[in-house]
């Protein structure tokens, strides 16, 4: 009912009506419309009271307790990815620009719908938004820019997703595991935006450098497409692939065990341990390099904006892995518990009823 | 359910609920919100109307489509009891505010504003 112009039988501009319609806030379209038919007088009055209750709505939205920090947030961490392709009056321009469209598609994000897709679309929407008004400033003052493309879209790629994590953290359902199972493949790829996010800020970090020995790293998105394959191959036996359905065990728990394999928990034994802290090593390795440069006087052609930018980032890629963490295991004890409900289900016996006796 | 603070609108949303009884749906509501508001958005109403569902302070049903709607249903609010406890915490808190004041600031209030000399 929502996705659909109800049959309206007031006002000749159908066109003007369906526009109405559609620029409504999905949350409070039908309550909206519904007040607007029964106090209908003319055509222009309904767009105005539309365009006036989309301007309600929008200011409504900030009153939450969370958004006026999640929107400092999200407005410090584009520029700051942005810093190494941009200058900070265009970065900052830029950064504005993408949280007023984020701020605009928070009004049309429906409250209600639980789960981690609208963030996922949220990233989605950002990195697209990131990208065309780099390119839009790109065309206008080419001059400013470091003329270097893929630099450009890595950079967005990692503002853009910076800024979803900290719409995920603020905009988490506050009961998100009761549809775990449906929700598995949205917090899969939060998994792996976050490991992509960190692939490009080492590369971008290695570009800043330009150190002989560790552009090595560049090398990295040849080996992210590499374990990708290895996840997805039936052949190497990927996590990810088609799986072969045993007879003996329940199908729920083989589904659940399949997406337990396939999240990164938090370390349990010292060998865990140190291959996380191994992780992070690498990935300030390029920031050790340049430390080295300046400290034997040889940093003449190190980025510096650009590397401290990237610190940043890495340093909140590195608070956000707490998060991600956090969120896979509550995942895998959801999975568990969902699992033994069904089990137990399963074990009682059927009640009897009249027809039976 | 961790208790919030409520806002300026959320307080006159949740007196005006309470004021309509049973018949507290969208366009009623509203019609509440502009005797005791200046100038209320309908957008902000019911954007906090739902901001105050999830807070747990309001309940909601809708009925089934009606004609005069144009084939869309009414949503009815009803107050919880949480609502009730946090409404009445919030009017307790402005009649302290109240009482805080003398009487005798209304009557002697005027313009200009004069402070005592000191030398």
């Amino acid at each position: 009912m929502a996705h659909k112009v109800p049959n309206i039988q007031i006002g000749k501009p159908r066109v003007l009506l369906t526009i109405a319609w559609r620029l409504l806030p999905i949350s409070c379209r039908i309550d909206l419309w519904g007040d607007f038919h029964q106090t209908y007088t003319s055509p222009g009055l309904l767009i105005r009271r539309t365009f006036g209750a989309i301007r309600g709505a929008l200011r409504a939205q900030t009153e939450e307790r969370y958004y006026p920090g999640r929107a400092l947030m999200q407005m410090l961490i584009i520029p700051a990815s942005l810093l190494g392709t941009l200058t900070p009056f265009w970065a900052g321009v830029v950064a504005g620009s993408v949280t007023a469209g984020l701020f605009v598609r928070d009004v049309y994000t429906n409250p209600k719908n639980k789960g981690y897709a609208c963030f996922l679309w949220d990233a989605v929407i950002a990195t697209c938004l990131l990208i065309v008004f780099q390119a839009l400033v790109f065309l206008r003052l080419s001059g400013q820019l470091i003329p270097e493309a893929p630099a450009i879209a890595a950079q967005s790629v990692a503002g853009a997703a910076g800024a979803s994590y900290f719409r995920l953290i603020f905009r988490m359902p506050r009961n998100p595991f009761d549809r775990v199972l449906e929700d598995y493949k949205d917090i899969l790829t939060i998994n792996l935006l976050w490991i992509t996010a960190c692939q490009v800020l080492m590369y971008t970090s290695v570009v800043a450098v330009s150190y002989g020995p560790i552009n090595i790293l560049t090398g990295a998105p040849v080996a992210i497409g590499a374990v990708l394959i290895r996840l997805q191959s039936p052949r190497l036996g990927g996590v990810l692939a088609p799986q072969l359905m045993s007879l003996t065990t329940n199908p729920l728990q083989q589904r659940a065990d399949h997406a337990k394999r396939t999240l990164a928990l938090p370390a349990q034994t010292p060998a865990q341990r140190c291959v996380e802290l191994g992780f992070f090593a690498v990935l300030l390795l390029p920031f050790a390099a340049a430390l080295w440069k300046w400290w034997t006087k040889q940093d003449a052609d190190i980025d510096w904006t650009h590397l401290c930018a990237n610190a940043g980032s890495l340093l909140i890629l590195s608070i956000f892995w707490l998060h991600v963490r956090e969120l896979n295991d509550e995942t895998v004890k959801a999975l568990d518990k969902k699992v033994k409900d069904e089990l137990k289900r399963l074990e009682k016996p059927p009640e009897k009823t009249d027809g039976d006796i | 359910m961790e208790k919030d603070k409520l806002t300026h609108l959320e307080e006159s949303l949740l007196a005006a609920v309470a004021a309509l009884g049973e018949d507290a749906y969208g366009l009623a509501v509203y019609n509440k919100l502009c005797e005791l508001e200046d100038d209320p958005n309908q957008g902000s109403m019911y954007v906090t109307l739902d901001r105050l569902e999830r807070k747990g302070y309001l309940v909601s049903q809708y009925t089934l489509p009606l004609p005069e709607r144009g084939g869309l249903p009414k949503k009815y609010y009803r107050v919880k009891p949480e609502g009730a406890a946090a409404l009445k915490e919030s009017f307790e808190k402005s009649k302290r505010k109240m009482k805080a004041v003398p009487n005798s600031f209304w009557r002697f209030v005027k313009w200009p504003i004069k402070f005592p000399i000191y030398k």
